[in-house]
């Protein structure tokens, strides 16, 4: 059977508490898993949106990375479309007709540069990220 | 018989002529422009929020065109905004 390798992002409102949070990313990595294969799962936190969504400032965004038949991406916008709580969804076609474990190993390969792209691990200089007590910074725009 | 001045004034202009700004992609060799980049996509729109056009920034149309995806994917996303708020 041939299979692509995928990734999506879900966003959901960030006032969901872990009960609710762990509820969608368990059903949303079920359905990879059960069609598929999940190479990476990926809770990012809580950042700042660019724009609001749905009236909210902030969403709180997860990360799958999988191998599968073409119709599994489809299931899962299904599913996603049936969380009101979920804001925002993206998901793109890496590359087409792959083996899962040569996917795997690029994969894990990809988790630094990621991290460091999305100023992930760090008190990282601007604030793309945000923490608990965000103090309500004037948007700075450099460069 | 040109003086050493309007030597210098056509050496001028011929290098404005020529600043044809090369691809800063092509000058990487980029494959691929990632949507998950905030950072260097965001120095490819203005402070509004458009995506600059590639007379301005020098990027190839091919890369342009890549750039012009990931925008895109990125805001949509919520990374990157859409129009400046004011
Ligand atoms: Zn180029």
């Amino acid at each position: 059977m041939i299979r692509h390798e995928y990734e999506t992002i879900y966003v959901t409102r960030p006032d969901l508490d872990e009960a609710q949070q762990a509820r969608i990313d368990d059903k949303l990595k079920g359905i990879v898993e059960n069609g598929g294969d999940l190479l990476i799962f990926e809770q990012w936190g809580k950042r700042k949106l660019a724009y609001p969504i749905r009236h909210v400032l902030q969403g709180s965004y997860q990360f799958l990375h999988y191998v599968a038949p073409a119709e599994l991406p489809q299931e899962l916008e299904r599913n996603m479309n049936l969380e009101d709580t979920l804001i925002r969804y993206i998901t793109v076609r890496l590359n087409e007709n792959v083996d899962a474990e040569v996917a795997r190993a690029e994969a894990l390969a990809a988790v630094d540069l990621r991290a460091s792209r999305l100023g992930l691990n760090a008190e990282d200089e601007d604030g793309e990220s945000i923490g608990d007590d965000d103090t309500d910074d004037p948007h700075s725009e450099e460069g | 018989m040109s003086t050493p001045e309007k030597a210098n004034v056509e050496s001028v202009m011929r290098a404005r002529r020529r600043r044809r700004k090369s691809c800063p992609f092509c000058s990487d060799k980029v494959k691929d422009i990632d949507y998950k980049d905030p950072k260097l996509l965001r120095r490819f729109i203005t402070e509004r929020g458009k995506i600059v056009p590639r007379r301005v920034s020098g990027v190839c149309a091919r890369h342009q065109r890549m750039l012009s995806l990931a925008i895109k994917r990125s805001r949509h996303i919520g990374f990157l905004p859409f129009l400046a708020t004011e």
